[in-house]
């Protein structure tokens, strides 16, 4: 017993080394297989309201990038509202069903904390589950895609990048139909991979990529980025695809969350029929 | 005593606030930025007190790095970098143990030990880090030619940045 004693007296930081490193290492396997991340995370409120000061102080240096963005984004939308009017009056007489005529609403967030160069990036929103914000939910902006919701609190939410290896988003050559799903390789943060276009497909480079909408995340032909280069893989049926991406994740200001107010009704009728 | 704990204490205010606020925010444009990143924090290991029993110092490295993993949203990867880092530093110090005995009264910073000695000494302890915080980062020695680029690139950002913290921080 005093021998024990002894052993740890004279190797105790041996010991304790060894614990803290193999408990590090138990915080780093959980965190990289399953879906709880909410031990540590900035969704938390005293990093959350950190990062918000911080942001708060960084956004007065780009706020007349800002505002063009924002006044860009006005006029497509102006456009398209006006468009729409004119679609609505030409089929007026139809019959309309309001329960289907909204199928996507958004909501706006402001991004407050966001990294490019790590291996899996996230992004935190200053908006949580009181804006009705919820898991699985799609996040875009202005030009492009941005990312995943993956955990949510009451006034923030954590988003899965689209720099995120584990993030595989349901892509389509615009215009032409080919689809395949699009993901990050974890090297530049304008380069992203699109797999499983199969070899009899025509693309060419300078192709517009766009989301399929076969998922309930995202709507239909929002701009991924176009393709930069394109290769057939050795061995296999497909195209190796690089696409540069639309948007630019390291300077993300203003996001909307997408809410598919239909989601839940295409997951139970998809899932029904899975076994079949 | 008390002013080496203080001291300690707004070290590890500070230095978490200048890593999160400031050099966590630096994302430069460029195609190879992901090689290159500005991580200042490890000089907080790197200058805690002698008297400090090496089980104290595994243990503040390890509050240290799991509170910077709170900003990173990366459980475990920066703690148990920090963890190895003050376990470590006792051996790097006595590797560059040249000129005589250190002061047990004193911290291992460049005003009292010069620069030269600080210089190979943050140099060791720094690369360390490094490759074993892009290693755990990683999870895995697959892309071990990235993990290398990284602990290159970030080292001669970071030491840059450690020594100007000793030259601001601790003047001659």
């Amino acid at each position: 017993m005093r021998n024990l004693i002894l052993l740890f007296v004279k190797y105790g930081n041996i010991f304790l080394f060894i614990t803290l490193e193999l408990l590090c290492l138990g915080l780093v396997a959980k965190y990289n297989s399953s879906q709880n991340e909410i031990f540590v995370n900035s969704a938390n409120i005293l990093s959350g309201n950190i990062y918000s000061g911080v942001n708060n102080f960084k956004q007065y240096f780009q706020l007349s990038a800002t505002n063009d963005s924002l006044a860009l984004e006005n006029a497509r939308l102006r456009k398209l509202l006006y468009n729409t009017e004119v679609q609505e009056l030409a089929r007026r007489d139809s019959i309309v069903d309001q329960d289907s005529m909204l199928q996507y609403s958004y909501v706006a967030a402001k991004v407050i904390n966001n990294s490019i160069n790590l291996n899996n990036n996230k992004i935190t929103l200053n908006k949580g589950y009181n804006s009705g914000i919820k898991r699985r939910m799609g996040v875009i902006d202005a030009n492009g895609i941005v990312g995943i919701i993956k955990e949510v609190s009451k006034k923030f939410s954590i988003v899965l990048s689209i720099l995120h290896r584990e993030v595989k988003i349901s892509a389509a050559v615009k215009s032409k139909g080919f689809f395949g799903s699009i993901q990050w390789t974890g090297n530049d943060p304008n380069i992203l991979d699109l797999k499983d276009i199969s070899r009899h497909a025509t693309v060419a480079i300078g192709d517009t990529i766009v989301t399929s909408g076969y998922s309930t995340k995202f709507p239909a032909d929002i701009t991924l980025g176009i393709i930069d280069t394109f290769w057939l893989e050795e061995g296999s049926d497909s195209y190796a695809i690089k696409v540069k991406l639309n948007n630019d994740i390291s300077n993300l200001q203003n996001v909307y969350v997408v809410d598919n107010l239909l989601a839940r009704e295409q997951k139970e009728i998809e899932d029904a029929t899975k076994n079949e | 005593m008390n002013s080496g704990i203080s001291k300690t204490i707004l070290r590890f205010i500070l230095l978490l606030f200048l890593q999160v606020a400031v050099f966590k925010q630096i994302s430069p444009a460029w195609e190879y930025g992901i090689y290159f990143h500005a991580l200042v924090y490890p000089i907080f290991i790197l200058i805690l007190p002698f008297r400090f029993s090496k089980n104290l110092i595994i243990l503040l490295g390890f509050l240290f790095g799991i509170s910077l993993d709170f900003f990173y949203n990366s459980p475990g990867v920066h703690a148990s970098a920090c963890v190895f880092t003050a376990f470590i530093r006792p051996a790097v110090l006595n590797l560059t143990k040249s000129q005589g005995e250190y002061d047990i009264l004193h911290s291992p910073t460049m005003s009292h030990y010069g620069f030269v000695w600080f210089a190979s000494y943050s140099a060791i302890l720094l690369f360390t880090h490094l490759f074993f915080y892009f290693s755990v980062e990683a999870f895995t020695f697959v892309y071990i030619g990235q993990i290398l680029l990284k602990t290159f690139g970030s080292f001669i950002v970071s030491y840059f940045l450690i020594i100007l913290y000793q030259f601001i921080f601790n003047p001659k």
